[in-house]
């Protein structure tokens, strides 16, 4: 610059600042006489007018003692115990104060306090407002968002914050060696997009998204800083902006800031109000400068960068580099949307996008992989290789891509439709642990069983292979699945390392692909959600957009309720009644550590359910606590299928009545949110067989059946259906195969009946008889009516009625007793009484039992079926019949 | 101690203004000696604030120098613009082996630009403000001079004015427009 040129400028810069401060920008337009250059220059010079009061004021050599009083501090504080944190070692110090790395003695675990700086707190409002974020944020266990534990403040300190501690560097550092490939700025891109999601769910706007507020871990984890930290420095809204230049010097503190102008949004250059479209604006800033190296908006002032965000549009990342995908372009495009009504409307849709852009370049990558051997290894000339091609789709028209899309999906081996989870292997070294591998492994069955198009084993099904070595593909031909998924889980404190093998199992072992996951146990659901993506994205599979949303809605969890709820679920799992009270003891802790907890909730109401119906019929308290629990988690989680199932079995009893039609939709609607829910589909299979929709019944419990083999309630279900539409032989031959030992006394009563209306009389006896010798009590009278049925039949009228009326006090408060009332029926009407018959008949049908098929074939009524009020009956029970086909799906 | 005396600073302070490089290293630990009586101060809660104004140690070195008839400074100002310069050589190289030990040291949880709203605000970059103060002094060369002078040197208005031989409002006025133009500087992003 000229001399001449720079006196110009400061004889300006004077005169302007002479003039009042609102009549400054016409004086600077008129007396710089049109020469644009001077008059910016000038104006980018006054914008920091604001701010240079205090700047430089104090002498260099207070601010090197400032620097010595801090590292002075940080050698007296290390060491020091604040509440129950124990200072280590200094982190680093910055605006919002000093960092420490500090040990939290009771929670024993690494921590960073930032004790942040008095003039900081001074503003009680600020204050208050950034308080409430803390808690909103302490509230929100993210895996990507740093939690803030908690906000203390002490006598000796200020206001100090302790939260989670990031072991890795920020993004700013990491890109510091050049820009990132597209796969890597994806995977940091959707787990900020996801933390921005659950804090705007929360209420709280970041404001301050940049390079330097995000950091990756080691292990590859990206985590964001600072959430709420901006409210503390955030200036007031003045009401009446009237220059650019005002505009500025309110929204911005000079100096590092500028690192701030570059990633903010239109509205908060110009300090209107913003929202959480302004953390989808930064986002936007961050991955374009991720993927090019470079910040869609520069300039050599603020002032320049804060033009070039109101007004002009970056250039495309494809002009950087043919690796980027014009789909990332364009994603990016709308998240600098100038407007933020055309901008993503929320973080989720971001997310979604990021997500399935990633999953469209997974595909192409795996095509690229599958044709060479060996295990994946993510170089980056594959990356380049298989984005070439996805750029290549993209750029190629329609009528091409679907050429090319054809051919790849053509090429073997390729269709993965079953997959078996085998257990994952607690490498722990402690049997204690046990429960945490068995729970993971249940939840990425349960995760995947939420895939329609896709055929997971259940989970009783394959821990039948717990702890067992065969070959892979023997246990691929045996459970009949195209691919197989195996693991190791280690657990050691709150570390976690899960590693995964998926293999297609034809006629070898072919490993489609190997990895490892290292994590805090905090993060195991986001953990589970990974794997389950990954896993998805390697076999091919098309979701659902419903399916999408099921399997990337993570809801954050409280890491110890977490631990409590794998162990509810591990003793739940066992059905004894010590492991049902060992499971509402888990389960009751788990909610009271986190209210919110929706899954904890469902399966709360499930061991509730299951104690009442299995070891505490005399508890109605149960009931009620089952129900609470139940509404919680679907308050929680509208699509909680373990809730549905128990809401089902709450409602379907006999004090309610038996609401069939109810039942039926809460049990499709958990079979719709997880197709592996067998026992769901035994409580349908169940409820179909009680109003006649027998055909839908025994479909039910075949589908139970191939989700779990060793279902043999759904084994029962079918035996008993096949008897009540009349075919005794196939009935008997379904009940045969039941393994010894399984509720001997449900099975034994339909074995009994198929016998006695085979003719096989004599067996019919002697099995009702070894029966009654192990179960004296038949408190529901069912195996004394079965006897009064033999003995009417045998013309023994006196025996009959006095079995009928032992049945009926034995049963009587009994409330599932309509099958003892359809079994004295039968002994009436085999006895030719048609007035005891027909009112126990109608009890029968009224009682939560109207199966019209069994009605119209049963032999053993066929005394009455002359009867006028027998056929107005078997009339109406038709009507209501035909009328309930439209719950059965 | 005896390295200490006033006799010392004297000779090392000319050795240096005549171009004696090592004679800076001699000079380091009097500069240190006053940061950690400041920086004491500012442990013990005593607000220092502008009252002090930092010119004691070239003050100090100053009166010592005066004594000190055989001294061949070419005058007061060029003494005040030596010592001044010794300041920021000494100052800024402490402050980048801060930096140094601080990017070395890993992980920091803190986000750098955070700073933007410390108490002492940009300047506690002394690294950035030196390559500014460069930056400054190709443009205007007097303006660079002063800020030397008042910041790192620690001098008043008044003993700038005197100094350089000017008004007091001059060097208002020019302060003022350093200092806006030293923030702008500041504010560039860094080289990509």
């Amino acid at each position: 610059m000229s001399d001449k040129r720079w006196k110009q400028i400061e004889e300006l810069y004077h005169s302007t600042l002479e003039q009042d401060e609102k009549d400054r920008p016409a004086f600077l337009v008129r007396a710089s006489g049109g020469d644009e250059a001077l008059r910016r220059e000038v104006e980018s010079l006054l914008a920091y007018e604001g701010h240079a009061e205090k700047f430089i004021e104090s002498p260099a050599v207070e601010v090197a003692a400032r620097i010595m009083a801090h590292n002075a501090r940080a050698k007296v504080l290390a060491g020091q115990t604040i509440n129950q944190y124990r200072i280590v070692e200094p982190l680093g110090a910055g605006g919002m104060g000093e960092v420490y790395l500090a040990e939290d003695t009771r929670l024993n675990r690494r921590v960073a306090l930032k004790f942040l700086p008095e003039h900081l707190v001074e503003d009680k409002d600020h204050l208050r407002r950034f308080e409430q974020e803390a808690r909103a944020i302490a509230g929100l266990p993210h895996p990507n968002v740093c939690t803030i534990h908690e906000v203390i403040k002490t006598p000796q300190h200020s206001h100090c914050i302790v939260m989670e501690y990031v072991d890795g560097i920020n993004l700013r550092e990491r890109i510091s060696k050049g820009r990132m490939n597209v796969g890597e700025a994806l995977d940091i891109a959707i787990q900020i997009a996801s933390a921005l999601s659950a804090a705007h769910a929360a209420g709280v706007v970041h404001r301050d998204i940049k390079l330097d507020n995000i950091m990756t871990r080691h292990d590859g984890y990206v985590k964001v800083l600072d959430f709420g930290l901006a409210k503390l420095t955030e200036r007031s809204e003045a009401a009446n902006s009237e220059t650019e230049t005002r505009k500025l010097s309110e929204r911005t503190t000079p100096g590092l800031v500028m690192g701030t102008v570059a990633y903010m949004s239109p509205e908060q250059a110009r300090g209107l109000p913003v929202d959480s479209r302004t953390d989808i604006w930064s986002l936007g800033v961050v991955i374009y400068e991720l993927v090019t190296g470079q910040k869609p908006f520069g300039g050599k002032t603020p002032t320049d960068v804060i033009v070039s965000i109101a007004s002009q549009e970056p250039p495309p990342l494809t002009s950087f580099s043919s690796e980027i995908p014009a789909k990332l372009d364009q994603i990016v495009g709308k998240a600098l949307a100038k407007d933020a009504e055309r901008r993503y409307q929320t973080a989720d849709e971001l997310f979604s996008d990021l997500k399935s852009l990633r999953r469209d370049l997974d595909i192409q990558r795996g095509v690229e992989t599958l044709k060479e051997p060996g295990p994946h290894i993510f170089t980056r000339k594959r990356i380049l290789i298989a984005s070439a091609v996805v750029v290549m789709l993209f750029v190629a028209g329609f009528v091409y891509t679907r050429f090319i899309r054809q051919r790849l999906l053509a090429a073997p081996p390729s269709e993965v439709r079953s997959l078996a989870v085998l257990p994952l292997e607690n490498l722990s070294g402690d049997p204690s642990q046990e429960y945490f591998a068995d729970g993971m492994t249940d939840a990425l069955i349960t995760d995947l069983a939420k895939i329609g198009a896709l055929r997971v084993v259940s989970r009783p099904t394959v821990m039948q292979y717990k702890g067992i070595r065969k070959p892979l593909t023997q246990i691929g031909q045996e459970l009949k699945v195209d691919a197989i998924l195996t693991g190791t889980v280690m657990r050691s404190g709150e570390q976690v390392r899960i590693s995964v093998q998926l293999f297609q199992i034809a006629t070898e072992e072919n490993r489609l692909w190997a990895d490892s996951y290292d994590r805090d146990f905090r993060d195991m659901l986001a953990l589970q959600r990974d794997v389950t993506q990954d896993i998805v994205s390697k076999i091919r599979i098309k979701l659902t957009p419903q399916e999408q949303g099921r399997i990337g809605n993570v809801q954050p969890v409280n890491p110890n309720a977490y631990d409590d709820y794998l162990r509810g679920k591990f003793y739940l799992n066992r059905q004894d009644q010590q492991s049902n009270e060992d499971a509402i003891a888990a389960l009751e802790k788990a909610v009271a550590k986190d209210d919110r907890f929706a899954a904890a909730h469902a399966e709360l109401a499930q061991a509730y359910v299951w104690k009442l119906f299995l070891f505490a019929p005399n508890e109605p308290r149960l009931a009620e606590r089952a129900f609470t629990e139940t509404n919680k988690a679907l308050q929680l989680d509208p699509d909680s299928a373990v809730a549905y199932l128990a809401r089902g079995r709450l409602q379907w009893t006999p004090a309610n009545s038996f609401p069939h039609e109810r039942a039926i939709r809460d049990y499709q609607r958990a079979l719709e949110l997880d197709p592996n829910l067998d026992e769901a589909r035994n409580q349908l299979a169940l409820v179909y067989s009680h109003i006649g929709a027998l055909d839908e019944s025994l479909r039910e419990s075949q589908k139970a059946i191939n989700t779990n083999p060793t279902n043999n309630l759904a084994q029962f279900r079918i035996g008993e259906t096949l008897n009540f539409e009349g075919k005794y032989e196939e009935g008997l031959t379904a009940l045969r195969g039941i393994p010894a030992g399984t509720n001997p006394e449900l099975v034994g009563q339909q074995i009994v009946w198929a016998l006695f209306n085979l003719g096989r009389k004599e067996e019919a006896i002697s099995k009702l008889e070894e029966l009654l010798k192990d179960h004296p009590e038949d408190n529901r009278g069912l195996l004394t009516s079965l006897q009064a049925v033999l003995a009417a039949s045998s013309g023994q009228h006196q025996i009959a009625e006095e079995k009928i009326k032992s049945a009926i006090s034995r049963g009587k408060g009994f409330g599932h007793f309509h099958h003892t009332t359809y079994y004295i029926a039968c002994a009436y009407a085999l006895m030719n009484k048609a007035d005891q018959a027909m009112k126990y008949l109608e009890a029968t049908a009224d009682d939560g039992f109207p199966c019209y098929p069994m009605f119209a074939q049963d032999k053993n009524l066929n005394s009455l079926r002359k009867d006028p009020r027998f056929v107005t009956f078997l009339e109406r029970q038709r009507t209501q019949w035909e009328l309930s086909r439209k719950w059965v799906s | 101690m005896s390295e200490h005396s006033p006799d010392n600073i004297s000779e090392l302070l000319v050795a240096w203004g005549g171009g004696d490089e090592s004679a800076l290293e001699r000079l380091m630990p009097l500069v240190y000696d006053e940061s950690k009586r400041l920086a004491h101060r500012y442990m013990r809660g005593e607000r220092t604030g502008h009252t002090l104004q930092t010119t004691a140690l070239v003050n100090e070195a100053y009166l010592r120098l005066a004594k000190w008839k055989d001294v061949h400074w070419q005058n007061r100002a060029h003494f005040f613009a030596v010592s001044a310069q010794m300041m920021r050589r000494i100052l800024v190289d402490f402050a980048r082996e801060r930096q140094y030990l601080k990017r070395g040291g890993g992980a920091l949880q803190v986000s750098l630009s955070e700073a933007a709203a410390f108490a002492g605000g940009p300047e506690t970059d002394l690294v950035a403000i030196d390559e500014a103060l460069t930056a400054l002094a190709k443009v205007d060369l007097r303006k660079a001079q002063m800020v030397e002078m008042r910041f790192f040197g620690g001098l008043s208005i008044a003993e700038v004015a005197e100094v350089l031989k000017v008004s007091e409002e001059t060097v208002n006025r020019d302060w003022r427009l350093a200092k806006v133009w030293l923030l702008r500087e500041l504010s560039r992003e860094p080289a990509q």
